[in-house]
């Protein structure tokens, strides 16, 4: 892996302490009372061509940082930048110069196509609106795309129904790869698959990484599927990155206890490689409307001290950033 | 064992192209061959259509199908059926049967185009409404409510006895106040629609907003309008039927099922000349009823959830 | 819950503001001016003249609208155009017979409907439940102004039995007798309309509360089936059934209009089309502004019923 040549690039995109907040409504005048804090001041930034596995329990936030990239959330505070241009207070207009770089691959493969068109229309009609290829062109480009995903071009006539999961989440890669994007964020793309069909689809993004040379932002909730796709690995908790570094330093090495309990829950195959000492965190993820003060994960630590209740840690370190008062 | 060596192990043993199952088993019913299936089962719904069908053709032929000029004065007042008037005639002397089929015109006149113009109105609110969201939902959706507020027949009445009775006006009439049902209707699909992952990835691929709401969104939400506008068109029909019978619809002497009834608001037509009267009246029953069976079949063909 | 009451209510501001605004535009496009509708017609013309000077007749729209709105707020919808009677008048005369026909409309409605549907539901797909909702759509699909005449031929006409129409019998006792012979035709009338709308809606929250698994588990229990369905399960599927009968309010105001022409019920429907014909506009803005409020406050009252029976209702 090239690792170090990466990391001498710019990034190609770059969060820098993002912030969304949902307002929670009550009363009479619907007044906000509170706030939903899914993203809490998170920054990091991906290279070109490299893979960042965002990985954290469901509710932390890491869908929702993925959405602010591709612009379907407008963050609180923060800013995103792709290859140096701050994208956060673009205008829609603007932002569609934007567009065509930076695409999305969602979850759940059933609801992720319109199932009133067939399946050239759902890849050729970007093509069409943003003029990838002149019009003659078009259902070529179209055959080349589901070659490239790995399905036949004589299926190109059907509809999303007549297809199971891991094809149309195939279809899904397909029609995000039409714009010619430089990220693509995937949003779980195999959680809703079966394992077997997920190995497929995992070799498949690999596969076009390095065709194309993409960057992916690749969220998970385990750490499973990331493995094998990442360069990198940050993990969040309840809305703030606790820990970010190098796929193998985060197996190898894990500093933040919740990275730490995160990889005991991860089986591991050989019984004699086992952890022997498994840290089990009990209790419930708190709610984000009142996160816990201090450190968000004092209150399951199993190491927390004294100042953790009071005081937030920060991200500190370059290649191996944790937040933990007990590591820095 | 490094990250390229699993990667090539798998892929060696899957198969970059997965199998796929062979066309036959695969191929399905396209949706609408779905619904066209779910649609036969409804008996009542097909003999609806059956009976629309022939009173549509009955509509267009009229001058070929009608015995007389619907206008024409004939030398019999309230002349009861007999071979030469198979209905007899009016109280002006003019062929019951040849009015009773030029007025399926203004009738079905009436159902299509009050219905047309309120479930335009009210899908591009309600698609406006529910993508949108925020102020442009609140002003729309307190407009229906107001709209809601007066009941259909008395406002149509006296938006009618404003703006003068005619065939025109009624239908624009209708159509204008309508659009409220079919507006929410819209919105409550357009809200569940645009939650689903195929609008977002319209929107990350730089898809115009009116693309998504008319290309992306409206084809999905067009069985639930299609059922509400078959009702409509039924509910058209009964109130075109029943200003005409009161005299603030269509005007005589161009013929309506309604205004055909007029005349038994006298107790002798009532009572010693039901021919004048009872004919128009099932005729709009039976037009109502096989509307309304339609409806409740599409209802029944369209829902996803009603398979029977 | 209370929250969610004074939320209602505070949405119902706006839109009977919305009401008088249509209103007051429909009288816009009719002939005349509002605000010369309200004044006494039996003024002299420089009486008239000096009116419409005080009250400013050349204000742009919105003053005029809020002088009318002003006077409504006073209970003063004008004078009527043809008897030249206060419209607050002439209505509240005609408001009982109305009140009276719709009350029982809704009851032979619900009365039909509620034991039709139930058993529609209990035996589902049988011939009687065919039977049961065809009927229901016969009773939807029928005009109610051809029901009305063909009752109206059949049971007074032929067989002589009910009064053809009118409140009472002129020149006869005005007794309770004779008011309940005249009062049955147009009430069964109204009434059918609504029993067609209601059977469906009675039969299929019924059929939803059976297919629930408390009812299984209530059989399962060994239950007899008579009390499985009539404690277990009509409770539960009736009470939505009542607090929604606001809701034909609307239906049963528009259908008082053309049964009260029929029968010549002396209330506010027949009053709509004699304004219509007499071309008075002010009493027939004022009628239409009453049929609103009065629907929009049986939607205000259904609601907040719902909300204290149905106690999953969100605070949306």
């Amino acid at each position: 892996m090239s690792n170090v040549a990466v990391e001498k690039r710019e990034p190609l995109i770059t969060v820098d302490g993002l912030k969304t907040y949902y307002p929670i409504k009550k009363g009479i005048l619907s007044r906000t009372v509170g706030h939903i804090k899914a993203v809490d001041g998170v920054s990091f930034s991906i290279f070109e061509g490299e893979t960042l596995g965002l990985v954290g329990e469901s509710g932390c936030g890491k869908s929702t940082i993925g959405r602010s990239i591709v612009r379907l959330e407008n963050p609180t505070e923060g800013k995103i930048f792709f290859q140096g241009d701050d994208i956060t207070g673009l205008s829609n207009k603007q932002m569609s110069d934007y567009r065509s770089n930076l695409q999305i691959i969602f979850q759940d493969p059933f609801s992720s196509l319109n199932p009133r068109k067939r399946i050239k229309d759902i890849i050729a009609e970007p093509l069409k609106v943003h003029h990838i290829v002149p019009p003659k062109d078009i259902q070529k480009r179209v055959d080349e795309l589901l070659d490239m995903v790995g399905l036949p071009k004589q299926y190109k006539n059907r509809y999303p129904h007549e297809f199971s999961g891991g094809q149309r989440q195939r279809i899904g890669i397909a029609r995000a790869l039409s714009l010619n994007p430089k990220l693509i964020v995937c949003d779980e793309p195999v959680s809703a698959l079966d394992v077997s069909i997920q190995a497929q689809v995992l070799n498949l993004l690999s596969d076009l990484q390095k065709e194309l040379n993409l960057t992916y932002l690749f969220i998970a909730h385990g750490l499973g599927a990331v493995k094998y796709i990442s360069d990198r690995i940050a993990v969040m908790y309840l809305g703030k990155v606790v820990e970010i570094a190098k796929t193998e330093q985060i197996f190898k090495n894990p500093k933040h206890p919740y990275s730490l309990a995160l990889l005991n829950a991860y089986p591991v195959p050989n019984p004699n490689f086992r952890n022997k000492e498994r840290i089990v965190i009990q209790g419930d993820v708190p709610s984000p409307a009142n996160p816990p003060k201090g450190c968000r994960f004092h209150t399951r630590c199993p190491i927390a001290m004294d100042i953790c209740r009071h005081q937030v840690p920060e991200l500190k370190g370059t290649d191996h950033a944790v937040a933990c008062f007990a590591v820095n | 064992m490094s990250l390229a060596n699993i990667k090539h192990e798998d892929e060696a043993r899957l198969g970059h192209v997965i199998p796929m199952v062979p066309e036959s088993t695969i191929k399905e019913e396209s949706y609408l061959q779905m619904v066209v299936r779910r649609f036969k089962k409804h008996k009542l719904a097909v003999i609806g259509l059956f009976v629309m069908i022939v009173l549509g053709l009955m509509a267009i032929f009229a001058p070929i199908i009608a015995p007389y000029d619907p206008y024409a004065i004939n030398e019999t007042f309230s002349a009861p059926p007999s071979p030469l008037h198979w209905l007899g005639t009016d109280q002006v002397g003019r062929d019951i049967l040849s009015r009773l089929i030029y007025a399926a015109r203004v009738s079905l006149m009436v159902g299509v185009g009050a219905v047309a113009i309120s479930v335009a109105i009210g899908t591009i609110l309600g698609l406006l409404s529910g993508y949108y969201g925020g102020k442009i939902d609140m002003v729309i959706m307190r407009l229906t409510d107001v709209f809601m507020s007066f009941p259909h027949l008395m406002l149509i009445l006296v938006v009618v006895s404003v703006v003068g009775p005619s065939l025109t006006n009624v239908i624009l009439v209708m159509g204008l106040l309508f659009w409220t049902g079919v507006a929410r209707l819209v919105r409550g699909s357009v809200l569940q629609v645009k939650q689903l992952d195929y609008v977002k990835a319209s929107i990350v691929l730089g898809l115009s907003t009116p693309r998504i709401l008319f290309q992306h969104i409206l084809p999905n939400v067009i069985a639930p309008i299609l059922v509400n506008g078959t009702f409509g068109i039924a509910a058209a029909i009964i109130i075109e039927a029943s200003l005409s019978f009161l005299g603030l619809g269509v005007q005589p002497p161009t013929a309506s099922w309604g205004n055909m009834l007029t005349d038994a608001q006298s107790l002798t037509v009532l009572s010693s000349q039901p021919w004048i009267w009872v004919p128009p009246g099932l005729l709009i029953m039976l037009t109502v009823l096989s509307v309304n069976f339609i409806g409740d079949g599409l209802r029944d063909a369209l829902d996803p959830k009603s398979i029977k | 819950m209370f929250s969610y009451i004074i939320r209602r209510l505070l949405i119902t501001i706006p839109i009977i503001f919305g009401v008088t605004i249509i209103n007051f535009l429909i009288i816009n496009m009719a002939p005349g001016n509002p605000v010369e509708m309200m004044i006494d017609p039996n003024l002299s013309q420089e009486d008239i003249e000096a009116r419409k000077d005080a009250l400013g007749l050349n204000a742009p729209l919105y003053v005029q609208y809020f002088n009318w709105l002003m006077n409504l707020l006073k209970g003063d919808l004008g004078f009527s155009m043809s008897t030249f009677e206060p419209v607050t008048q002439i209505i509240s005369e005609r408001l009982g017979p109305t009140i009276l026909l719709m009350g029982t409309a809704l009851f032979i409605g619900l009365f039909i409907a509620i034991p039709l549907g139930i058993i529609s539901a209990t035996k589902q797909y049988s011939k009687l439940d065919y039977f049961v909702t065809g009927g229901a759509f016969m009773g939807i699909s029928i005009p109610n102004f051809f029901l009305g005449l063909g009752l109206i031929y059949i049971v007074s006409l032929q067989l002589n039995l009910l009064p053809t129409g009118g409140m009472v019998t002129l020149g006869g006792d005005n007794g309770l007798a004779d008011r309940t012979l005249h009062l049955i035709l147009p009430s069964v009338v109204l009434g059918i309309g609504i029993a067609g709308k209601k059977i469906r809606y009675v039969r299929s929250s019924v059929l939803e509360t059976l297919g629930q698994d408390y009812l299984r588990t209530a059989r399962a229990k060994g239950l007899r089936e008579f009390i499985v369905i009539n404690k277990h399960g009509l409770r539960n599927a009736l009470i939505p059934i009542i607090t929604v009968i606001g809701l034909e309010i609307p239906l049963l105001l528009g259908g008082a209009v053309i049964i009260e022409q029929i029968f010549q019920w002396p209330g506010i429907g027949q009053l709509t089309i004699s304004s219509i014909m007499s071309r008075d506009y002010p009493t027939l803005m004022g009628l239409n502004l009453l049929a609103a409020v009065i629907v929009v406050s049986a939607n205000l009252l259904t609601d907040i019923v719902y909300s204290l029976v149905d106690p999953r209702i969100k605070y949306e």
